[in-house]
């Protein structure tokens, strides 16, 4: 570091603007000072009365508003509380909202298999866990031998069923000769022993049927939702078993730019 | 019971069911219930593993599973000082009334059979947590 050699013109001129910097420093304090105690001495500043009113006439129309809001949400309140209709509105789309739930998981699960076991996995946790079913059959199609014939069985221990020869007759029947997914409203091909057969199809192709024919104990009977679901079943569980089955019997090719260019028409 | 909270902050509660889809659709039910934290388990086995890493305010398992079943779990929690009162739900297919007296001789706190209602659920599980 350099050091300036006392009076030095640098130093000077240094030493000439700090007296000036706190020169000027001390009479802008002087000068708040009296200002201070100028005001001191007036006291509290008057305040015009059209301007107090006009102001606290702004804060009682405020108040007032306010206290409409309030009796408004009390009266909201006491609506809410004095009848069931909320709860029950509320309740209903809690309802609606896990039906719907259902219905995505379901599908996502058919979807998403990757064998015809998963898909029937599926399909029995489904009938068991969220329709309530605790016996059934899922009969898959031979269509080289044009037969229906039990591959699938939960509640029991032993495939006794016979093999079923199509076109079937009797409550069998009335779903197989949709040629489409059961829908809410159609035959449910009820029986002797049967609650429902659900035809299970991919497009118009029937790949089985689920012959439903137990409850669980706790279950009485079919209600709106489980319709839902056995709607979506009926149309997706098929293209599930459909899916794995080409998935089973493809030869592996690998994913090529070319190919897959000329699938899309690019 | 107490109707303190408002919400779970800092509660956790771990599902054990070995069905994907009923897994998926109990989680959806507790993610109702606000800031509750809900960890996964594919079975009994799996539920201890995780049971031994971390603290749950509240269990919910199935009774069919494979290797180790629900009421086996039930068993083995109460049997652990830790687990000795926190709260166990059973969700499951199994509506005989011989089979909910033997879960709750174990120590399971509720027992609710399949199919079952999201709200039915969150109530539940509102009212073992103290909510």
């Amino acid at each position: 570091m350099s050091h300036d050699a006392a009076g030095s013109p640098l130093r000077a001129r240094t030493q000439a603007f700090l007296r000036e910097f706190f020169a000027k420093g001390e009479e802008l304090v002087r000068e708040l000072i009296a200002e201070n105690d100028r005001l001191r001495a007036l006291g509290p500043a008057p305040i015009e009365p059209d301007v107090v009113s006009a102001a606290v006439e702004g804060l009682g129309r405020r108040i007032a508003a306010l206290e409409l809001e309030c009796a408004e949400l009390r009266r909201a309140t006491a609506a809410v509380d004095g009848t069931s209709d909320y709860r029950h509105r509320l309740d209903e789309l809690e309802r609606e909202h896990y039906r719907l739930a259902t219905m995505y998981v379901a599908g996502s699960q058919f979807h998403s298999a990757a064998t015809v076991d998963e898909v029937l996995r599926t399909l029995t946790e489904i009938l068991l866990n969220f329709v309530g079913v605790g016996r059934f059959t899922f009969l898959a199609v031979d269509e080289e031998r044009q037969i229906l014939f039990p591959l699938v069985r939960e509640g029991v221990d032993e495939l006794v069923l016979a093999e079923v020869q199509l076109p079937a007759s009797g409550p069998l029947a009335e779903v197989t000769a949709l040629g489409g997914p059961w829908r809410v409203g159609a035959a449910l091909g009820a029986g002797d022993g049967v609650l429902m057969h659900l035809p299970l199809y991919s497009g118009s192709r029937l790949v089985g049927v689920a012959r439903i024919e137990r409850f669980l104990p706790q279950k009485k009977r079919f209600d709106e939702a489980d319709f839902g679901l056995l709607e979506l079943m009926s149309e997706h569980a098929g293209i599930g078993i459909e899916t794995a089955w080409i998935r089973a019997h493809a030869r592996e090719v690998p994913l090529r730019r070319m190919d897959l260019e000329r699938l899309v028409g690019a | 019971m107490t109707q303190g909270r408002e919400d779970a902050q800092g509660m956790s509660a771990l599902v054990v069911e070995d069905s994907p889809p009923m897994r998926k659709m109990i989680v959806f039910a507790l993610a109702r219930i606000r800031g509750l934290r809900v960890v996964e388990a594919d079975d009994g086995v799996d539920a201890l593993r995780r049971l031994a890493t971390a603290r749950f305010d509240l269990v919910i398992t199935d009774i069919n599973m494979p290797i180790l079943d629900g009421l086996k779990l039930v068993k083995r929690l109460r049997a652990d000082e830790a687990y000795r009162d926190v709260p166990i739900i059973i969700i499951t297919t199994e509506g005989a009334e011989e089979d909910r007296q033997r879960a709750l001789a174990l120590g399971a706190t509720a027992y609710v059979t399949k199919p079952i209602q999201a709200t039915q659920v969150i109530e539940l599980v509102r009212q073992v947590l103290g909510l």
